[in-house]
């Protein structure tokens, strides 16, 4: 269980993100939606400490995050995956050692340094990537790869560094449809699989009601929805992304997705 | 084409935005100017670099370069040793007699050259991480490795080859240290600048899956920039090789002890020989390292 208790970031003039308190129960597939400048990726990089709350506390199995100093924090982020938009994979290192990077936590200085890692920490890679059908880029350079393809292997050094939480801030913001399917579809294997807790940022609503369990709402750095897709009704939607009463507003208008063929849950709308 | 007032106010706002910025931009362009010409001739008046008085000079470079032109015979220019094992005087084997010396001494020339690059690049390596404004690790060890590399390529290797031959004795050792703490203090600046335009999505996508400072260097950082390491280092070298040549001149070893020595000895077809040998040695190395800089950089398509 992931709990947030009053978390918030100020950045000097202004506030990113206002204290929000809520828990996420493990094995969700929590889908964080808002207009950009909304906050979720502020939200989303605190959970890992990329960027630091400025009040608040946040606590995973009652351990506080926000406490965490040196080895411990580096042992939360890598237990804690994530999934950026621009990707972030080493372009100039092959797709297999991209994927056990996320192996780095468990070794040492010198075995780190020299790049040696084991036959067993490769096989784990290979499997990670062979679930992601990237297994036949692995001594590719990262950076010959596509879009979708790079998003895929970062997806595989997540699933490397064995986490209890994958947090995906805009994974599919820069893939065209098929591609953020394929990523979509791959974010939500690992998620019913594996039972890791995903928390994926998303721009569109419709991916967001298709593939999450849950759907968070946020506008101007508040949470203004929190609740399970089907209640999630338009009112609330122009709430989220701001839109005017009587300004045209349609789900459509956000989306970018080709329908997905497996939704999540029957409960789930499918547009 | 009927312009409506708004656009007409918005392009009428623009053309005076435009105008000021223009002039903004000019006066700076004429203060430049006027900054430079004033520096201009600050510095030549302070070096007194007139031509009045470098004209007589120039039959004087004449002077030098015929005591040191060899009297070489067309007859006997090729002729080997003479049956007592003599050198013909005249020949190109009496005027290179001391040949295989040259040789050996241009030999621990480059050999000097090579280990101080590969020192020096080592430290400059290792220091161009913190020394990166926006990969140093905090503000002290940022400054701190600043500074030393500052200190490192300050002083002028002769400088230190003089400091160094006091300390550790006559002999390349001294010359080894004094340029490869140069070439550390140059090459890691070079490679502090190359870091820091290093993408930083790769090192945050390390910090990201847990690695620490050390793990965002290797993985992030270094694959990113070393065919821009080595090229630099090989154009280090190729400068060493030179700056090798030349600290002998204080007794720091290598051909320029060489050179020294003839110079203020003999003065005469010796110091040409050497001369000529240094040109040629040099033009051999730059072309080299210029053709493997190229093959490297080429295969790693570095942009």
């Amino acid at each position: 269980m992931l709990e947030f208790q009053n978390l918030s970031k100020r950045f000097d003039d202004r506030t990113a993100v206002h204290p929000i308190s809520l828990k996420i129960p493990n094995g969700q597939m929590v889908g964080v939606i808002g207009r950009s400048g909304a906050g979720k990726s502020t939200l989303l990089r605190m959970i890992n400490r990329l960027g630091e709350a400025t009040d608040g506390r946040m606590l995973f199995s009652s351990r506080d995050i926000t406490a965490l100093r040196g080895r411990d924090l580096l042992r939360w982020r890598s237990e804690c995956a994530m999934v950026f938009q621009q990707f972030n994979l080493v372009g100039r290192l092959d797709v297999l050692t991209n994927v056990m990077t996320g192996r780095l936590h468990h070794h040492g200085f010198f075995s780190a340094m020299f790049g040696i890692f084991p036959a067993e920490e490769r096989a784990f890679a290979i499997r990670a990537l062979d679930r992601l059908g990237m297994a036949h880029t692995a001594l590719q350079q990262a950076d010959t790869l596509s879009g979708g393809q790079m998003q895929r292997v970062a997806i595989a050094r997540a699933l490397a560094q064995e986490p209890k939480i994958v947090l995906a801030d805009e994974p599919i913001a820069s893939l065209d449809p098929m591609n953020a399917k394929v990523v979509m579809d791959a974010l939500r294997t690992i998620n019913t699989e594996d039972g890791i807790t995903v928390i994926c940022n998303l721009h569109t609503l419709d991916t967001a009601r298709n593939y999450c369990d849950r759907i968070i709402g946020m506008a101007e750095g508040r949470v203004v929805f929190d609740g399970p897709p089907v209640a999630l009704t338009e009112a609330k939607a122009r709430e989220i992304y701001g839109a005017e009463a009587g300004e045209a507003f349609s789900e459509g208008m956000t989306s970018t997705a080709i329908a997905a063929t497996a939704p999540a849950r029957p409960t789930a709308l499918v547009n | 084409m009927a312009m409506d007032p708004v656009a007409g106010d918005a392009l009428a706002l623009f053309e005076t935005h435009r105008a000021d910025l223009l002039r903004a931009r000019r006066t700076q362009t004429m203060m430049f100017a006027g900054g430079f010409l004033l520096a201009l001739g600050l510095s030549i008046w302070v070096s007194q670099f007139y031509p009045g008085k470098l004209g007589p000079g120039v039959p004087r470079i004449f002077e030098y370069l015929a005591t040191i032109t060899p009297d070489l015979r067309l007859d006997v220019l090729f002729a080997g040793r003479d049956a007592a094992g003599d050198a013909v005087p005249g020949s190109l084997t009496y005027w290179y007699v001391d040949l295989p010396k040259y040789l050996g001494l241009l030999a621990e020339t480059v050999a000097m050259a090579a280990t101080a690059t590969m020192l020096g690049a080592v430290v400059a390596f290792a220091l161009s991480f913190p020394a990166a404004r926006n990969l140093a690790p905090n503000r002290w060890l940022f400054v701190a490795s600043r500074r030393l590399l500052e200190l490192f390529r300050g002083i002028p290797e002769i400088l230190i080859a003089l400091i160094l031959v006091f300390m550790v004795g006559i002999g390349p050792l001294a010359g080894v240290l004094a340029i490869a703490l140069h070439t550390a203090g140059a090459l890691g600046k070079l490679f502090a600048e190359v870091n820091e335009n290093a993408s930083l999505r790769p090192v945050e996508g390390i910090r990201g899956v847990g690695g620490d400072w050390f793990d965002e260097m290797r993985y992030g950082v270094v694959p990113q920039v070393i065919p821009n390491f080595i090229s630099y280092t090989l154009l280090r070298f190729e400068i060493n090789v030179r700056a090798s040549s030349i600290v002998g001149f204080v007794g720091a070893g290598g051909i320029g002890q060489e050179l020294y020595h003839v110079i203020s000895f003999y003065s005469d077809d010796r110091v040409l020989a050497v001369l000529i040998l240094i040109v040629a040695m040099v033009t051999v190395i730059d072309l080299i390292s210029e053709r493997f800089r190229i093959r490297f950089i080429g295969r790693e398509a570095f942009v």
